[in-house]
């Protein structure tokens, strides 16, 4: 093998393996499959144990799957998201997969891509079991159409850039632990403590700061407003962006 | 003991260039420089704590060096193109998910290496791991941890292979194991660089030995020297005639005789001539205990010496 020839030709070129080995490495954990079991399992206790007490000329499959993933289908995914790094370094298998892919951006891009990928997967189709559940429940089930398929869409969307936000937080923070309760304060107290501001001290601004964080973006991303879908894209590729620029500067 | 390499080789597969490394205050790698060639064991030595490990991270980019460098070929080992084809690295057995099969965690590895998934039967085969490839990598014992990781350092085929402490774990069988591993791996004119913390390993593996202390090097000798500069023993009933032929001769008992730095063939024949009845008569090997305190001897001289010089020169 000559100099040239073990020189890194083109950088698109071998992110290809670097994304089937990250997939590998995410099927054959148990903990995937519990992530995923246990994400089901709460979209359908939700659908069935969720109650009609509301007007009943109104559809309730859709807002009970979205409020199954507002509660606790996104807290379970993002912990995916979160474990897909965390659990590298937690066993040091980490130093293996930079030993296979030494290129840091290219390891994190690969993680981003099946984390996201795999996440919209089972969101879609938690969320699709949520949604199916409820109509049947609910006598609604005629009425499923394309409207309620890009909903159980844009949840799926909604959790795989949670989970890409997840990846982010963990490959900064390294730990389990740590990262899941960033996750869970940027998602429940953040937006909480921004409105309770605002109001206290009648900042308008603040308010509108608390839209923007990810739960509140992802809610109106739920109910069909789309372009929220670029506020949590920014999150999601801002933690990734974080993730790969803080393994470039740091040591393994 | 070291057998001519069959093929060209390669000089300076991994080229240290003043390798430092340092953590906040701590220096873990000194001025390290060094050139390891194709078709040999090299046995690094040194006692824990010697920054032999922080070398190997170095050398596979997981740690970025304070100052100095390391290639592979020429190159940063990032920028290797597939680059267990060119380096397999064992650095820390127990670096797998628990949770993952063995035989998942190889082909996860060759699947970023576009490396066929048959050849992870095949490096299972090899080290002994193929009946316990299914189960789940954190039920494994050191011994077969040690056997995953060196299948995982033979997946690509590599032209090096840089083991640190292969043999921590292993059972006798196991030991004798890799060490025909790799001095065969060397005589296919591979470049072998293992670390251990325990002279007597190297014994019988390595062809070359560099030895590493407080960060620095310390030693650089070739086995064969290191072995050389033997003695011979005898023994008889009436050896005094021999005593008086060999002013290295000295009593190690009663009736025996120690001759150091001459060879037996030599005692023999001086015993002949003088017509001295042996009763035995035996080369003596320097332990290797000796030789490393020998060597470590020579370099606190050497080392002493290049601070004196990097004082005046002001770098190291």
């Amino acid at each position: 093998m000559s100099a040239a020839s073990t020189r890194r030709p083109l950088r698109g070129a071998t992110t290809g393996p670097a994304v089937l080995a990250e997939l590998h490495k995410l099927a054959t954990v148990r903990s995937t499959w519990w992530f995923t079991g246990g994400a089901a399992a709460a979209m359908l206790a939700i659908a069935l144990l969720a109650s009609d007490d509301g007007d009943p000329a109104t559809a309730l499959a859709v807002p009970i799957a979205t409020q199954a993933v507002s509660n606790f289908v996104q807290f379970i995914l993002g912990a995916l998201g979160i474990v897909g790094v965390t659990g590298e370094f937690a066993s040091r298998s980490i130093t293996v997969t930079f030993a296979c892919t030494p290129s840091r951006t290219r390891v994190m891009v690969a993680k981003a891509l099946v984390v996201g990928g795999a996440v919209f997967a089972a969101g879609f189709a938690v969320a699709a079991l949520g949604v199916g559940v409820a109509a049947v429940r609910f006598d609604e089930a005629a009425g499923i159409g394309a409207a309620e398929a890009a909903d159980v869409a844009a949840m799926g969307l909604y959790l795989a850039l949670l989970a890409m936000l997840g990846l982010g937080l963990g490959t900064l923070v390294r730990r389990t632990a740590g990262a899941l309760a960033i996750l869970v304060v940027l998602l429940v107290m953040v937006p909480e403590l921004l409105g309770f501001a605002a109001r206290k001290f009648g900042l308008a601004w603040l308010e509108t700061a608390a839209d923007y964080t990810p739960a509140p973006a992802g809610w109106q991303l739920m109910s069909g407003r789309w372009e929220y879908a670029l506020v949590l894209l920014a999150w999601g590729g801002g933690a990734v962006a974080a993730g790969a620029w803080a393994l470039k500067v740091r040591d393994v | 003991m070291p057998s001519a390499p069959p093929t060209p080789s390669f000089t300076g597969m991994i080229r240290l260039r003043h390798l430092t490394k340092r953590y906040g205050d701590k220096t873990a790698v000194d001025g390290l420089s060094l050139e390891l060639e194709a078709g040999a064991v090299t046995g690094f030595l040194g006692p824990n704590g010697a920054g032999k490990s922080t070398t190997m991270r170095l050398i596979l980019g997981l740690d970025a060096p304070t100052s100095g460098s390391a290639l592979v070929k020429g190159v940063p080992y990032a920028e290797l193109e597939r680059p267990l084809r060119t380096v397999g690295a064992l650095l820390d057995a127990k670096a797998v998910h628990p949770g993952r099969s063995g035989r998942d965690h190889l082909r996860a590895m060759a699947l970023s290496q576009r490396i066929p998934l048959r050849r992870v039967e095949e490096v299972l085969e090899t080290t002994g791991m193929a009946a316990a490839a299914r189960r789940r990598a954190g039920t494994y014992s050191l011994g077969m941890s040690q056997r995953l990781g060196i299948a995982g350092a033979l997946l690509g085929d590599p032209e090096i292979l840089m083991l640190d402490e292969p043999v921590n774990g292993l059972d006798p069988d196991g030991v004798r194991w890799i060490r025909t591993l790799l001095r065969s791996l060397a005589r296919q004119g591979r470049t072998v660089f293992v670390s251990s913390h325990l002279m007597s390993e190297m014994e019988q593996m390595a062809d070359r030995l560099v030895v590493l202390g407080r960060g620095r090097l310390v030693a650089d000798a070739a086995m064969a020297d290191l072995l050389a500069g033997t003695g011979t023993a005898v023994r008889g009933p009436a050896l005094q005639p021999l005593a008086d032929a060999f002013d290295s001769a000295e009593w190690s008992g009663p009736d025996e005789l120690s001759v150091a730095g001459v060879a037996p063939e030599e005692v023999g024949a001086r015993a002949h001539e003088l017509g001295v009845l042996l009763h035995g008569l035996a080369p003596v090997e320097p332990s290797l205990e000796e030789s490393y305190m020998k060597l470590t001897e020579q370099s606190v001289e050497y080392a002493a010496d290049r601070t004196g010089r990097a004082e005046e020169g002001g770098t190291t």
